[in-house]
């Protein structure tokens, strides 16, 4: 009896504790996605800079266009900010999803005295036991 | 109270007043900006009324400029058509000479016959012919003439001829609409430019239809021409006041950062002189380094000049560095940084040199403690090394910029300013490590001075313990960054720096050109290892690149795509308009989409409204495939996403979407997109290069076609890229491979015979696990000597900078010396035809290049020819167009077919019928094929800078001439190496061997003349009396005759001088005991004659005898009172020397003195803070006595001696002190007697005379001390009164 309830409880448990992982896994790249709405929208870099890969892949609307390294990222971004200065930003779309998550969003700046929208796009990828931003679009 | 003020405020301390008032300005600002700022927002309705009218006019008056420019144009170029097109000289010819002149590079000219037909073009054709007529503006009158993709500033005017009447037009391109992220776009937006120097959004319909705008928030102002007809109309977002705000608020924060930097600036000349009063050297030293390193500081957080210039020097994206806070976050803090940096080490380093010329005298000279600095010494010498190592990677790795790929022979600014860093950079450590060596070296030789070592073998043991604690660093790293044999070679070479410092000349300005050549040579090979280690990384980047574009992101850029082009009123509007160029709205829509920038197979279709195609752009996508088909069962109301079914053999993904243009809810038309992502697309080999994004990934550091690419999905080979497929055992180790955390893996494989490097991704899609593995033949890895002397040139321009600079500043000092002429003798035979071969071998190269693509593109058009005409011969009624298209489909190969001309054909059909390129034939081409009756021309074109050739050739098929142009715009012709790749690398070499050859020649010059520089000191030291002087003999030849005649003639002037001086002092003796003899007799005749007197009246008893006694006593002591006289006048004459005394600065005649003994083997320094030494003396002699005590100290081993000239209470006094074995304690007291002397062939006079003159003179001379450590005298020399 033990033993049949034992043994019928231990496939329960670990489909409970992947569950509990995957879900923890969701939560955890949601977190992520939070914190870089977070940092995107005060124009914080930092906030989102200890998510960044060795190599992160930018393309933003100022001609930024490839892969940077971390420390040319956080310098890469802030700049970026700077001209284009965040007015409201807010994910629309998130997919936190086990393999390739992702989010898109509107990102409404000031440019010039003329305010205007851009597309994000951004996507993470498992390091390891942490999520890296593997991409930044703003278009 | 003012005395006061200016007493403090005497000398350097005036610069304080000057700080007290910054400050105090600083102050004040804080206060007034806000005042200013209150004042514009109650003032800012005036204001803004201002800045609208100043923004009107200041643009109405640009574009009165560009109206101004293009109607001059068009006045010249009528005046020069004019006599060209007269019926006496009327020649096509000089019509398309003048039409391709470089002037009229930027316009599009067009010339139209009286008949209406076109007959002169040159390359950029911008109004169709058929569009010319009905004229859009009077002739004469510029207006702006509009299509999809630019906008042009245009001008239609007339030739009157007697009578014919020839059109010409000439088009400005004024905006475009579509721009490419590569390094080809030329931008040109009239529209951007007037944002840039407003701050402000500018719209501009270059049409006269436009209303003004209603917009309150924007202002509109109409275009007028000069015959003031509206031509356009300009629409600007008003300034805001938030946004003038805080412009005030940063124009004043600027200001304010600017004079804190001066502040600190003047704060730094109000302490020099306190500074130079600091006795201590090391004490200068760190606080020289704290005041630079808080300018720094200072200069980073008040944004120095990150907020004051703009541009890509200062844009992190070429290079950025997390590094001490941002202080080099991009090129240019970096290169404050650099500068910086550099003052602290030269000064440092000049401290270190003028310390040990100085070297302080210490009893004690064997410090044990002193020889354990040597270790600290080696450690920091280590580390400091470890940091430019690791700058050098950060150079690589942070950065954008490929050194070693850059396409021109000189750098764009950016990469040029990194490479000054990174010399600068080097420089600066190579200075410190110098120092490091040359300090440790001291401190041995200290150690060891007591014993009679050589100090060169003593300096090679120092080399081998600085490399055995090198390798043992390196290997005990846990993350070495270089490896043992690179630190083998950079320590060498800082030790060969340290050897010409050193042992060679230390005190001069030119050890800081060769600390520079050394800083390049090691610089540069950290950049080739990094870069190195950069391809590896690429194999990742490559990986990463495959993996990146997956559905989601496909999915987002074709939505963002469908949605911008939604909303874009210039697309809306193309509906509206007739005559719309579809296919141009559809490349206009890609270009400026992410699709562009991601460089994506991709498509973007315009329909009508009800779905018929008006238009289309693809890159990539096979035409055949027909994407518009997708949407065959579209509802057509909203956005719809759809992914393509892709054949069986083919993987990868691609989506297309759909949306409908709406314009107030009214569907106008659809646009669709569709992207698509397979290995092949890696590298974008399937877009042209000039449409090519310039995304910086891997194809910016390897050549893609060097990788070979595998993708293996569920544990099978799916699909690869390259030239090897390699066999399941081959792909075994891949999949058993070592994943870390990252599912990452590196190995070493053998595919076909190749050692190749791979890289291993794993990744998982919908469950199923994916490899990626990207390998390089480790063969194809650039490390090689062409990559070196890439960056080699450009460090060679700085330093034969820094040499000149130099060399201007001892111009003064430059003598035409026999040295001298040799130098440019060898300079002059070898760099001439060094250079001429360069020349020479370029040329042959370049032409060698120019018939490559000749012959390239010449098989391709025989191909082309043959297969065309092979189709005609099989079926003669063959449609023309048809069998052009087999041709161009089955050979691959891009052409285009003219009927005079105008072209019938392209193969590359969508680019011509977007307006990309003119369909109007080459006009040079049509020139010498038709009225030159070439058969063939080859000639270079461009688009958007991007340079391709062309090959024409005419083809009669059915008795009907054509003109076949095959170019390589879509498919470059390879060669080895470009013509940029040649310059490089002759530039480079040459450049090398020139630098070996000055240095060769230098080492010669110097060895050829230094026996007769020698010769010409020496022979002015025997001018000045010294004639102890002997010159070693090593020479050989009749080098070795001079020197040994001349060594035999100062021995001989030596000996004649001596027995000269012997001679005349015999002569001066007899001369003088005759004179003495005279002289003597004169008193004494008398006195015998008085005696004789005496004696014979007191023989014969006269009775006056008591008279005449004292009479004759009287005579002998008058007599005797003479021969007294004469005895003290002869004493003092013997006393009195002949000295020529005048008034002299006794410092240059030291200076004279001492370089006497320049080439001899004995350093002397002069130490003195005096501007000047008046004495009254005899230059001769105080030169003489100088030689004596200098020789004296050669005698006793001196190798140093140091001349310290001081003044104290009304004298000046030298100190000479040397560094020889001393004067032994039981001579001492003898060295100033007469005819005493330790040298074989002395005379002992030297000293004697010298003391005796000085002391003639009220000077003195004194022996203050001697020892086994060296002597030390004294003379003393009142100053002139």
């Amino acid at each position: 009896m033990l033993g049949f309830l034992g043994g019928s409880s231990f496939p329960q448990d670990s489909n409970f504790l992947n569950k509990l992982d995957k879900r923890h896994q969701l939560n955890t790249s949601q977190n992520i996605f939070n914190e870089i709405e977070l940092g995107i929208s005060s124009g914080n870099v930092s906030a989102i800079s200890r998510f960044f890969s060795s190599q992160t892949y930018f393309s933003l609307s100022n001609g930024i266009n490839g892969y940077y390294s971390s420390n040319q990222a956080y310098y890469v971004l802030e700049d970026f900010f700077k001209i284009y200065k965040v007015m409201l930003f807010r994910f629309q779309n998130v997919q936190a999803d086990d393999n390739n998550p992702y989010a898109t969003g509107l990102y409404n700046f000031e440019f010039r005295g003329k305010r205007s929208t851009a597309q994000v796009y951004i996507s993470l990828k498992k390091a390891g036991n942490n999520w890296k931003i593997t991409q930044i679009t703003i278009n | 109270m003012q005395r006061k003020l200016l007493h403090i405020f005497k000398d350097d301390r005036k610069y304080f007043a000057i700080v007290f008032f910054i400050l105090f300005t600083i102050i004040i600002s804080a206060f007034v900006t806000p005042v200013l700022m209150e004042n514009k927002r109650e003032n800012w309705n005036k204001e803004l009324s201002d800045k609208v009218k100043g923004i009107e006019s200041q643009t109405i008056f640009l574009f009165k400029e560009k109206e101004n420019e293009i109607l001059a144009k068009s006045i010249e170029i009528k005046r020069r058509l004019s006599r060209v097109l007269s019926p006496k000289n009327i020649s096509y010819g000089s019509l398309i000479k003048l039409v391709s002149k470089e002037e009229f590079k930027n316009y599009s000219i067009e010339i139209i016959a009286p008949n209406g037909k076109l007959i002169a073009w040159n390359e950029k054709v911008a109004i169709p012919q058929e569009e010319i007529f009905p004229l859009y503006f009077p002739a004469g009158e510029a207006y702006f003439y509009n299509t999809e993709l630019l906008d042009y500033f245009t001008v239609v005017d007339t030739i009157h001829l007697e009578t014919d009447l020839f059109y010409f037009i000439i088009s400005l391109p004024i905006d475009k609409h579509y721009s490419l992220q590569n390094p080809f776009f030329e931008e040109v937006s009239f529209t951007k430019m007037l944002s840039n120097e407003f701050y402000t959004q500018f719209e501009i319909d270059y049409n006269p239809f436009q209303q003004k705008t209603k917009d309150g928030r924007k202002y509109s102002f109409e275009i007028l021409n000069k015959k003031n007809n509206k031509i356009g109309l300009v629409t600007f977002v008003k300034p805001a006041l938030d946004t003038s705000v805080n412009s005030l608020k940063n124009q004043a924060a600027i200001i304010q950062s600017l004079l804190v930097m001066l502040g600190y600036i003047f704060l730094g000349f109000g302490l020099r002189k306190d500074y130079k009063e600091i006795p201590y050297r090391t004490v200068r030293l760190i606080l020289f380094t704290i005041y630079c390193g808080v300018f720094r500081v200072l200069l980073y957080f008040v944004g120095i000049p990150s907020n004051i210039i703009e541009g890509s020097l200062v844009e992190p994206a070429y290079f950025s560095s997390a590094f001490a806070g941002g202080i080099v976050k991009s090129p240019m803090e970096f290169f404050i940084t650099n500068i910086f940096i550099l003052f602290i080490s030269v000064q440092a380093f000049r401290y270190l040199i003028n310390y040990l010329l100085e070297k302080p005298q210490t009893k004690k000279q064997r410090d044990k403690l002193s020889l354990i600095l040597v270790i600290p010494l080696v450690l920091f010498f280590l580390i400091t090394l470890r940091g430019l190592i690791a700058a050098i990677r950060s150079v690589i790795f942070d950065s954008t910029l490929r050194y070693f790929k850059e396409p021109d022979l000189l750098p764009n600014i950016p990469a040029m300013v990194m490479n000054l860093n990174i010399l600068v950079l080097g420089i600066s450590i190579v200075l410190l490590l110098c120092g490091y060596v040359i300090l440790s070296n001291f401190i041995i030789e200290k150690y060891f001075a007591k014993r009679d070592s050589n100090k060169r073998r003593q300096f090679f043991f120092l080399f081998a313990g600085f490399q055995i604690f090198g390798v043992l660093y390196v290997l005990l790293q846990r993350q070495p960054l270089i490896t043992p044999l690179l630190n083998f070679f950079f320590i060498s070479l800082v030790f060969a720096l340290s050897y010409q410092v050193f042992f060679i000349k230390m005190k001069s300005i030119y050890n800081y050109v060769y600390a520079a050549l050394a800083a390049s040579v090691i610089t540069i090979s950290l950049l080739n290892y990094f870069n190195l280690e950069l391809e590896r990384e690429s194999l990742k980047t490559t990986a990463l690149e495959i993996n990146r574009p997956d559905e989601n992101l496909l999915r987002f850029m074709v939505m963002e795509t469908l949605s911008t082009a939604a909303e874009t009123n210039e697309i809306i509007s193309l509906f509206s308009k007739l005559n719309t160029n579809y296919n141009a709205a559809a490349f206009l829509i890609w270009s400026n989409s992410s699709l562009q920038r991601e460089s994506l197979n991709s498509s973007v279709i315009i329909y009508d409204r009800s779905m018929k195609v008006l238009g289309r752009f693809f890159v990539g996508i096979n035409a055949e495939s027909k994407p518009e088909e997708f949407f065959a069962n579209y509802p057509g109301d909203e956005t719809e996403l759809i992914e393509v079914n892709r054949k069986e053999d083919e993987s990868g993904i691609e989506l297309a979407g759909i949306t409908p243009i709406k314009s107030r809810n009214i569907i106008l038309g659809y646009i669709s997109v569709s992207a698509g992502f397979d290995l092949q697309n890696l590298g974008a080999e399937n877009i042209p290069d000039f449409l090519e994004s310039k995304k910086n990934i891997i194809n910016s550091v390897i050549d893609l076609r060097q990788l070979n690419i595998f993708e293996i999905v569920d544990s099978k080979l799916n699909r690869t890229y390259g030239d090897i497929y390699p066999s399941r055992d081959q792909i075994k180790p891949i999949l058993n491979a070592n994943y870390s955390d990252d599912n990452e893996a590196w190995l070493n494989l053998i595919l076909n015979e190749e050692n190749c490097l791979v890289y291993a991704l794993k990744s998982e899609s919908d469950g199923i696990e994916k490899i990626t593995a990207v390998s390089l033949q480790e063969k194809h890895f650039s490390l090689n000597l062409f990559n070196f002397f890439k960056i080699f040139i450009i460090h060679i321009i700085f330093i034969l900078i820094l040499f000149v600079s130099f060399f201007l500043l001892q111009i003064k000092r430059f003598k035409y010396s026999f040295r001298a002429q040799l130098q440019i003798a060898f300079l002059l035979i070898s760099i001439v035809p060094v250079v001429i071969l360069a020349v020479y071998n370029r040329q042959i190269v370049y032409d060698r290049t120019q018939s490559a693509i000749f012959n390239e593109l010449n098989e391709r058009t025989n191909y082309l020819v043959s297969h065309i005409q092979s189709q005609i011969n099989k079926d003669v009624n063959r449609d023309l167009n048809k069998a052009f298209e087999n041709a161009g489909r089955e050979l691959q190969i891009s052409f285009s077919v003219y009927e005079t001309t105008n072209q019938i054909f392209n193969s590359k059909e969508q680019y011509y019928n977007s307006g990309l390129f003119t369909s109007r034939i080459n006009p040079e081409a049509y020139y010498h094929l038709n009225y030159l009756s070439y058969r063939e021309y080859l000639t270079k074109e461009e688009i958007e800078n991007y340079q391709y050739d062309s090959f024409y050739r005419k083809l009669t098929i059915d008795g009907k001439s054509y003109i076949l142009g095959v170019n390589d715009a879509f498919n470059k012709v390879k060669l080895t190496f470009s013509t940029i790749d040649i310059d490089v690398f002759l530039f480079g070499v040459y450049s090398f061997a020139a630098l070996i050859i000055i240095i060769i020649s230098t080492i010669l010059a110097n060895n050829i003349s230094a026996p007769i520089r020698r010769l010409t000191k020496a022979t002015g030291s025997v001018a000045h009396g010294d004639f102890n002087v002997e010159l070693g003999n090593k020479e050989r030849g009749e080098v070795r005759e001079l020197l040994d005649g001349f060594n035999s003639m100062t021995k001989e002037l030596q000996k004649n001088q001596a027995e000269l001086a012997e001679m005349e002092r015999e002569i001066a003796w007899k001369e003088m005991a005759k004179q003495v003899a005279h002289e003597i007799k004169n008193p004494l005749t008398p006195m015998k004659l008085a005696i004789q007197q005496l004696i014979f009246s007191y023989k014969e008893r006269n009775k006056n005898f008591d008279s005449i006694f004292e009479k004759v006593s009287a005579t002998i002591l008058n007599q005797i009172e003479n021969l007294s006289l004469i005895a003290s006048e002869f004493s003092r004459f013997g006393r009195m020397p002949n000295y020529k005394l005048e008034e002299l600065d006794l410092i240059p005649v030291i200076n004279d003195t001492v370089n006497l003994f320049l080439d001899e083997k004995i350093k002397i320094g002069i130490d003195t803070t005096l501007n000047s030494a008046l004495i009254e003396g005899d230059k001769t002699h105080i030169r003489r006595l100088l030689i004596n005590l200098i020789r004296n100290s050669i005698q006793a081993d001196a190798t140093l001696i140091k001349i310290i000239i001081n003044w104290e209470d009304g004298n000046f006094s030298a100190i000479i002190n040397d560094k020889g074995k001393g004067i032994p304690d039981e001579i001492k007291d003898k060295i100033f007697e007469v005819n005493f002397t330790t040298k074989e062939k002395g005379m002992g006079l030297g000293l004697k005379l010298a003391k005796r003159f000085l002391e003639g003179i009220n000077g003195s001379i004194q022996l203050v001390n001697s020892s086994s450590s060296g002597t030390t005298f004294k003379i003393t020399i009142p100053m002139v009164k």
